[in-house]
């Protein structure tokens, strides 16, 4: 039998040069990484593009992974459906709290998660990895030129409240065809998840 | 010339000047205001009575040109919590009220008549005014007028209508150098100043100045202290993104109090977040990046606009947009943003009357999610003091009892702001034990161990988490009475010369010889200072508790319940 990969349809966006750093936010809800398991927060973040270990150490000071605070980049991803979070060094108490190997951890929460959220993936994963803040505009561009698998419902969404940035799109294209951004919706309906690019119109410019 | 206490008799109309009495000669901002409320304050009074004083009072460093030491405090009796209470905001006032060599500026006593009154503070003293023209105005159009009758350098500090009503949630707003308004949010001491009957105070310093002992010394030390707020990563995400960065990062967290507290986690924070607050600002042709008063090189504030480009409302907080959004599950940032502007409008907290409107929406008074409610419930029921609205304007606490909601997320009857204690256990020790109700400022990031309050004990112990948040909180206290914003928290936690820059700026600007144990034990003092009033005016360590619900709701999505004893939680006071 022959085992296929359900189709996943591409999506691509054109917009006027220079003007990616603005789509970088729809990086909050997450791109879809797929990897071999068993695999550790380092590992995956430095196979992105652009993060060497440097960076990875000195810049990103917040990490979650299933919702809890990670230290250690050696931890294993685990969980069914692994969602991983990564911000730059946030403010406040709780910024402190949830910082990386903080002093102030100690005043983190106990949690007692789900068996299966705590056992190590096997085979072959998808990781939902958010991006916030200062990450996201460091990182994103390169993201969203070289592309990345997202859920259709976080585009849809982000598409609806962020209307006026979509009026400077200049062209989209769904699997190859040119569409306008009213029939998306629609065909989005039709999959459970995209794979997005953005590129600018560097000729016209 | 050594600056003064400047007195203010509303029930005779007198006003004077006094010398500092020695024992307060060593405090400013925060720990002047408590030390002259538990003076001066019977701890029993009514909180709008005639026995109540109402305080103001710049930092140690506010007039110099230190970096970020623009913060007023104001300090009285709290109508909302009966505990004593400090709230400290931006704008010019406490720059200017120090260049007028005022230490603290107490207003005492109540007119026998039914007038309004305005207050001048200049070097020469106050002089007391009746006003009749923008009483009963909103703080836009009061400002308006005022900006026409006043130069435009005078600092202005005005309560809206809420605190003409003496509602318990008013607060007192105050101008900044853009001619908008940054607030004393917390506590309700706009509704002090109402009972005052003082609708606004001008403060104009004339050629004015605070005197420097070392003026070399305080330069260099002045330096070393900005290039270390400037040089720190969270300075760069605070002017980029403002507070509101952390709404996704509390949401991830599952600590993002949702739906009333009953949820951990809002589906809407993608609409809400700071990032997208940043790009919005951008697009509409907003600032991203905006002081509160001027030296501040954080600029954590923004100008956000409104769909139409016009601007809308300035120092968006996470706190407000946590309230407004998740609490009640309104997800449209431009209508947390309109009412916002309303509530600086009406002059009331943000924290507490959003968190208010999650209990009533508890209650069914509206619906979750019902923006165009919440601001139809903020123009015509708070704003016009209809009965509604003054149970709102009366903060959670009240609504609760109205409607009979046993989920009212306050401590001492202050809300619980946007940080749920069940997920972040170490910000609900600090509510519980704070002594002016729910505040997460009171135990900040200060770096305990450069000022020689670290821990002696295991820190992942309950002990050691008590003792942790006891540490933050004399740090935090003896730092509010420097005047400076709570941002330089995060240069001082990471970089070794800030905190003892900025005792080196305190050393030079009064030639002194401080110490970091001066300022631990200065910290202290102002923490038991508090407690005492309190226990005065009749708290006990019961007091000192979260809400039952956080220890039998499970939050989701970590379903963690809140599991300190009350005799752990007792044992803060050991010191």
């Amino acid at each position: 039998m022959i085992n296929r990969s359900p189709h996943i349809p591409r999506l691509e966006f054109l917009i006027p040069a220079d003007t990616t750093k603005k789509y970088t936010t729809l990086l909050q809800t997450g791109i879809l990484e797929a990897r071999n398991a068993p695999t550790t927060v380092g590992e995956l973040l430095a196979s992105l593009p652009g993060f060497t270990m440097q960076y990875i150490r000195e810049r990103i000071e917040t990490i979650f992974l299933n919702g809890l605070p990670v230290d250690d980049l050696e931890t294993i991803i685990t969980g069914p459906s692994p969602v991983l979070a990564i911000s730059a060094v946030m403010p406040g108490l709780a910024g402190a709290i949830f910082r990386k190997n903080s002093f102030h951890a100690a005043l983190r929460t106990s949690t007692s998660d789900s068996l299966a959220d705590r056992l190590p993936s096997t085979e072959k994963i998808i990781i939902r990895l958010k991006l916030f803040n200062i990450i996201a505009t460091e990182k994103g561009e390169t993201i969203l030129h070289n592309g990345c698998l997202m859920r259709n419902e976080s585009v849809l969404k982000f598409i609806n409240y962020r209307r006026n940035l979509f009026s400077h799109l200049l062209s989209l294209r769904y699997d190859g065809k040119p569409i306008s951004l009213d029939d998306l919706g629609s065909l989005l309906l039709t999959s459970k998840t995209v794979f997005m690019r953005i590129q600018e119109d560097n000729v016209s410019t | 010339m050594a600056a003064k206490i400047f007195r203010v008799n509303m029930s005779d109309l007198s006003t004077s000047i006094e010398e500092v009495p020695a024992a307060w000669a060593g405090h400013g901002g925060r720990g002047l205001t408590s030390t002259i409320v538990a003076a001066e304050v019977p701890p029993t009074c009514h909180p709008l009575g005639v026995n109540n004083k109402l305080v103001f009072a710049s930092g140690l460093l506010s007039g110099t040109p230190a970096a970020n030491s623009g913060r007023l405090s104001c300090g009285a009796k709290s109508p909302l919590t009966g505990t004593i209470k400090e709230s400290n905001s931006g704008g010019s006032s406490a720059q200017l009220l120090a260049k007028c060599g005022c230490k603290a500026l107490i207003i005492e006593g109540q007119p026998k008549d039914d007038a309004w009154y305005s207050l001048a503070v200049t070097p020469e003293g106050v002089t007391i005014t009746k006003e009749a023209e923008v009483v009963g105005m909103g703080n836009f159009a009061a400002l308006e007028i005022l900006d026409q009758r006043l130069s435009a350098k005078q600092g202005i500090i005005i309560i809206g209508t809420a605190g003409e009503m003496k509602m318990r949630s008013a607060n007192i707003s105050v101008k900044d150098p853009d001619g908008n308004l940054r607030s004393g949010g917390r506590g309700g001491l706009g509704a002090v100043m109402g009972s005052k009957r003082v609708k606004f105070i001008s403060i104009d310093p004339k050629d004015g100045k605070v005197e420097i002992a070392d003026m070399d010394k305080f330069r260099v030390a002045n330096k070393a202290f900005a290039k270390s707020l400037i040089d720190h990563p969270v300075s760069q995400a605070l002017g980029t993104y403002g507070t509101n960065v952390l709404v996704n990062i509390i949401n991830e967290s599952g600590g993002l109090p949702t739906r009333n507290f009953t949820k951990g986690q809002f589906d809407g924070h993608e609409q809400i977040s700071g990032e997208t607050m940043h790009d919005l600002i951008q697009e509409r042709g907003g600032k991203v990046k905006h002081n509160c008063h001027a030296g501040c090189v954080i600029q954590c504030s923004q100008i956000y606009n409104d769909v139409k480009n016009k601007y809308k409302t300035s120092g968006f907080e996470y706190e407000s947009i946590w309230a407004l959004g998740a609490d009640c599950e309104i997800d449209n940032l431009d209508q947390i943003a309109e009412a916002d502007h309303l509530l600086d409008d009406i002059g009331i907290d943000s924290i507490e009357t959003a968190v208010a409107i999650g209990v009533a929406m508890e209650a069914g008074v509206l619906e979750f999610g019902d923006g165009e409610g919440l601001l139809r419930i903020l123009t015509e029921e708070v704003a016009k003091g209809t009965g509604l609205g003054r149970i709102i304007g009366g903060g959670a606490g009240d609504v609760g009892r109205a409607y009979g909601v046993t989920r009212v997320p306050v401590v001492k009857n202050q809300a619980i702001p946007a940080y749920d204690p069940r997920a972040i256990k170490g910000m609900g020790i600090t509510y519980a034990t704070s002594t002016q109700g729910a505040d997460h400022t009171m135990g900040y990031t200060i770096a305990t161990n450069i000022l020689g309050v670290g821990g002696s004990l295991d820190p992942l112990s309950k002990e050691g988490q008590v003792e942790l948040s006891r540490n933050l909180q004399i740090a935090t206290a003896a730092i509010d009475s420097t005047g400076m914003c709570l941002f330089i928290a995060f240069a001082a936690l990471d970089d070794a010369t800030c905190l003892p820059a900025l005792i080196d700026l305190l050393n030079a600007c009064y030639g002194i010889e401080l110490t970091g144990d001066d300022v631990t034990n200065l910290g202290k003092s102002i923490l038991k200072t508090e407690h005492a009033f309190n226990l005065a005016a009749g708290f006990t360590n019961q007091d000192d508790r979260l809400p039952d619900f956080f220890s039998v709701e499970p939050l989701p999505p970590h379903n963690v319940v809140w599991d300190f004893s009350g005799e752990e939680i007792d044992t803060f006071w050991n010191f």
